[in-house]
């Protein structure tokens, strides 16, 4: 089986119809957009009208990956899921890791294009070249775990799956898409997308080979990688210990969100955090990703209590959010809080921040404290968490209410609750406080999809470790890092970061690696590009891509509701930090504001409303390449 | 020869590098079928287990070649399938306690030790896979550990 | 002086035996610097250490002050 290099193979599959079509991409999607999210997002925008119901067939579900994945170029196994996102109404994309993409290679696609919707429960079995819908009744209703095995009974082994949980058959609009047992496409609802489509989940198994330019330049740049990770005292953390590492660095220094974002440090928060999870002896092993030489992903397990079990995860985000975000500091709470997550395919961040908004509504007394049924509905409380987390997933008692999401349960209790739910266009913020950096504030407030940290991470100015320096240095001709909570060369730093991350979804490897730990450097990332598909590309070049695909999922939400702004939650803008070292900071709307424009001038937007202008898509060529694009420009 | 391909089953993180780089080395392309490595996954409990020719000095898949089509190079120091003779019955693969060879395209594949510098080891970032000096005391115990584990595995796998 | 340290990602393998998970309350001499408490606990030097005291980033050079909660780890961040 030949897989052209730089031409995509993608199929699309119309589940009203039953029908399911291959499609050769022309290489202009590759020279424009590498892949991945990039392309992904092209798809997503030609292929619906703006306005469609998220749950409806008309949105589109896209499983896209990039060129490197099926190579062992360093953590080149990241999949994209794009799709119009039922939480927030606007342009969503997700990013999972496992081994379900390189599978998708394998097998000789490079995406899966569903669309339409199902009268009866479906899944969809990629086997190399052959697609076909099958009945899913057996399977629907059953978790996360309990679809692994029904189809290990059906399939034998050497399949990947792409599966939902009870979550997103139930729609709950922060339901998400397990691409194994624990790694997650989370955020947004996607998980609800597939669930409204009737789609439980998506087997795939590749027997196929992938060819590339030059393999000993790709090996040895690969051996070159791995000594990198050696000496970087970033990614060794990665190693050693995971995103766990972050809870101890963020509660030491005042920058955890606990309590809904109402403190910055929690006594006994150490006890989530990645040292104590090791020294305890929870930690089990690291679940690597496809080609990942970090495993980043911990494994988990508790021997003995009412938590025993095991728990792929959690990560610094669901440590902070099921954690001490909710007041709890008890590890093995939300080991099984994050296990139940997976195996249920709920998004932790937003189950998180709904339960926290609930906490503080029952605390000042918007909601009534019966309204858990018998469950305490107070900081700290681990087996409420535990509880209520089931009773998302199966929409049961105030379940039902959480399961819309902190933006909508807040709208129907009204008084001053939408102050305190800590969500901006109707997505949860990360676990990241933006008040006391102020380069994360800017990448939130720009994200398209919401107020999240997988967009751009801008990890150097949080700690001087020697790339970020290095960096730095590169960016803005200077060698002494402002503070965090400082915004001078902020927007510098996230245009930088976005235009990266970009690429790197695009080309089917993970952030980590070109970002936050920096062991593939822009330079050894075009070295990866030259030797397994002969394509020479510049840094120069990869930014005016990742700059393509960054402008081209703005467009989609300019298109998509025109009075969308860059924003933040109303507590980060309006409530102050109230102790440690940053007391008093926060993300005023006059700082925001000046990020905001000197980010618009350097993107070339225009300045009054933030919008890329007819000449940048020109000179970008999103204008003429992608269809509809101009008329977004008419409507005004 | 005295270096050893030693797994250490704690350790692998199941990133399967060790099966692209095979698979690229012998069959020219990065596939899992013409891999001389393979990976068990026990995704459950996050047990990853490298399955490759343990080099056994007992060497059951040679004894049960019907062919005699297993026999040792001295130039590499392992025993090598030849794949003229070999007429793919499987026999060596159901009599190797470490699943360690395998049947692909109707030929039985096993380890070759990559003439001397294992690609395997030589990527494996974790260090499941390291090619150290034969002590034999400590080998002979590291495989019994390891077949222990394979039949706890193969226990399970049934339930599956 | 009282203070009390805290250690982090490996480090803590250098608290001297006590009470307490990461942290011990040690007594130092007047005047001494961050850098000295570590080093006096055999803590090695590593360029990108970062220090916090009451969570303000400081230097080894940081004069510590009766009562201060020295923090020591490597530099974590980044989340998924």
């Amino acid at each position: 089986m030949s897989i052209n290099r730089l031409k995509f193979k993608i199929a699309r599959i119309d589940l009203s119809k039953g029908s399911c079509e291959a499609e050769i991409r022309p290489q202009s999607d590759f020279d424009l957009y590498l892949g991945g999210r990039g392309l992904n997002a092209k798809l997503l925008f030609e292929g619906q009208p703006k306005g469609v119901d998220p749950f409806g067939p008309d949105n589109q579900i896209i499983f896209g990956t990039g060129k490197l994945v099926g190579t062992p170029v360093p953590t080149a196994g990241q999949l994209t899921i794009t799709s119009k996102s039922p939480a927030t109404d606007l342009y969503f994309k997700s990013n999972t890791g496992g081994a379900w993409a390189k599978g998708l290679r394998r097998a000789g696609w490079d995406a899966v294009v569903v669309s339409g919707k199902s009268e009866k429960p479906v899944y969809l079995v990629v086997d190399d070249e052959e697609i076909s819908i099958r009945d899913a009744s057996d399977l629907w209703g059953k978790t996360v775990r309990e679809t692994a095995a029904a189809m290990a009974e059906i399939f034998g082994s050497g399949w990947d799956f792409a599966t939902i949980g009870p979550a997103g058959e139930n729609l709950v609009r922060f339901a998400c898409i397990m691409t194994s047992l624990y790694h997650a496409a989370g955020r947004g609802g996607i998980g609800a997308v597939m669930g409204a489509k009737r789609l439980k989940s998506i087997a795939v198994r590749g027997s196929g080979k992938i060819q590339v330019a030059d393999h000993e330049a790709l090996q040895s740049e690969v051996l070159s990688v791995l000594s990198t990770i050696d000496k970087s005292v970033k990614a060794k953390l990665y190693v050693n210990y995971g995103t766990a590492a972050t809870i101890e660095m963020a509660n030491e220094s005042y920058a955890l969100p606990v309590m809904n974002f109402r403190r910055n440090r929690i006594d006994g928060g150490h006890r989530l955090g990645g040292t104590y999870l090791v020294e305890k002896g929870y930690m089990v092993n690291g679940a690597a990703c496809s080609a990942c030489p970090l495993a980043c992903h911990k494994f988990h397990q508790v021997k003995e209590g009412q938590y025993k079990g095991f728990s792929g995860g959690p990560e610094y985000e669901t440590l902070a959010a099921l954690g001490v975000g909710c007041g709890v500091t008890n590890p093995e709470a939300v080991l099984k809080g994050n296990e139940l997550c997976n195996d249920l395919g709920i998004d932790t961040i937003s189950a998180g921040g709904v339960i926290q908004w609930l906490f503080e509504s029952v605390e000042k007394g918007i909601v009534p404290a019966d309204i858990g049924e018998g469950l305490s509905l107070n900081w700290g409380d681990d087996e409420t968490v535990v509880e209520l987390l089931k009773r998302i997933a199966y929409r049961q008692g105030v379940g039902e209410l959480l399961a819309e999401g902190t933006k909508r349960i807040a709208e129907k209790f009204g008084g001053d609750s939408w102050k305190w739910a800590v969500q901006a266009q109707g997505l949860e913020q990360s676990c990241v406080d933006t008040r006391v950096a102020k380069a994360y504030a800017l990448a939130f407030a720009v994200n398209p999809r919401g107020p999240d940290h997988l967009h751009a991470q801008p990890m150097v100015e949080f700690a001087a470790f020697p790339e970020a320096v290095a960096l730095f240095k590169m960016l803005l001709g200077k060698e002494e890092l402002p503070p965090a909570t400082s915004i001078e060369g902020k927007p510098e730093l996230v245009r930088w970061h976005e235009d990266i991350f970009a690429v790197t979804d695009s080309l089917g490897i993970c952030s980590f690696a070109t970002t936050s730990s920096y062991i593939i450097s822009v330079a050894s990332l075009c070295r990866f590009i030259e030797s397994a598909l002969g394509m020479k590309l510049t840094e120069r070049t990869l930014r005016t891509i990742g700059q393509r695909t960054i402008v081209l999922e703005r467009m989609f939400n300019v298109r998509e509701n025109p009075s969308r702004r860059d924003t933040l939650p109303w507590r980060l803008m309006n409530d102050p930090i109230t102790e440690g070292p940053n007391k008093g900071q926060v993300n005023s709307e006059a700082e925001l504001k000046e990020m905001l424009d000197r980010y618009y001038r350097l993107q070339g937007y225009d300045p009054k409303t933030g919008r890329p202008t007819r000449e940048g898509l020109t000179s970008l060529g999103l204008i003429p390449d992608v269809k509809g694009m101009e008329a977004v420009l008419e409507d005004g | 020869m005295d270096k050893i391909l030693l797994i250490d089953l704690k350790k692998c993180t199941g990133c399967e590098t060790c099966i692209d780089v095979c698979s690229m080395r012998h069959a020219g392309a990065y596939a899992e079928g013409t891999s001389r490595i393979r990976l068990r996954r026990d995704e459950a409990r996050a047990v990853f287990v490298p399955l490759v020719c343990e080099q056994c000095a007992y060497h059951p898949c040679v004894d049960v070649c019907p062919e005699e089509a297993i026999t040792y190079d001295s130039g590499l120091g392992t025993f090598v399938v030849d794949e003229e003779t070999c007429i793919g019955c499987g026999l060596c693969t159901e009599a190797c306690p470490f699943e360690g060879i395998h049947l692909a395209a109707d030929k039985a594949l096993k380890c070759d030790l990559c003439e001397g510098s294992p690609l395997c080891a030589k990527f494996c970032y974790s260090g499941a896979i390291q090619w150290v000096k034969v002590r034999t005391e400590t080998i002979l115990a590291d495989l019994e550990d390891k077949a222990r584990k394979m039949e706890e595995l193969r226990g399970g796998y049934e339930h599956q | 002086m009282y203070i009390e340290i805290r250690l982090y990602h490996g480090l803590d393998r250098y608290l001297p035996k006590g009470e307490g998970e990461y942290g011990r309350r040690l007594d130092v001499p007047p005047e001494t610097t961050a850098g000295q408490v570590l080093a006096s606990l055999g803590v090695p030097v590593h360029k990108a250490m970062v220090l916090f005291i009451g969570g303000r980033v400081v230097g080894r050079n940081y004069v510590l002050k009766s009562g201060d909660v020295l923090t020591a780890m490597l530099p974590a961040g980044g989340g998924v």
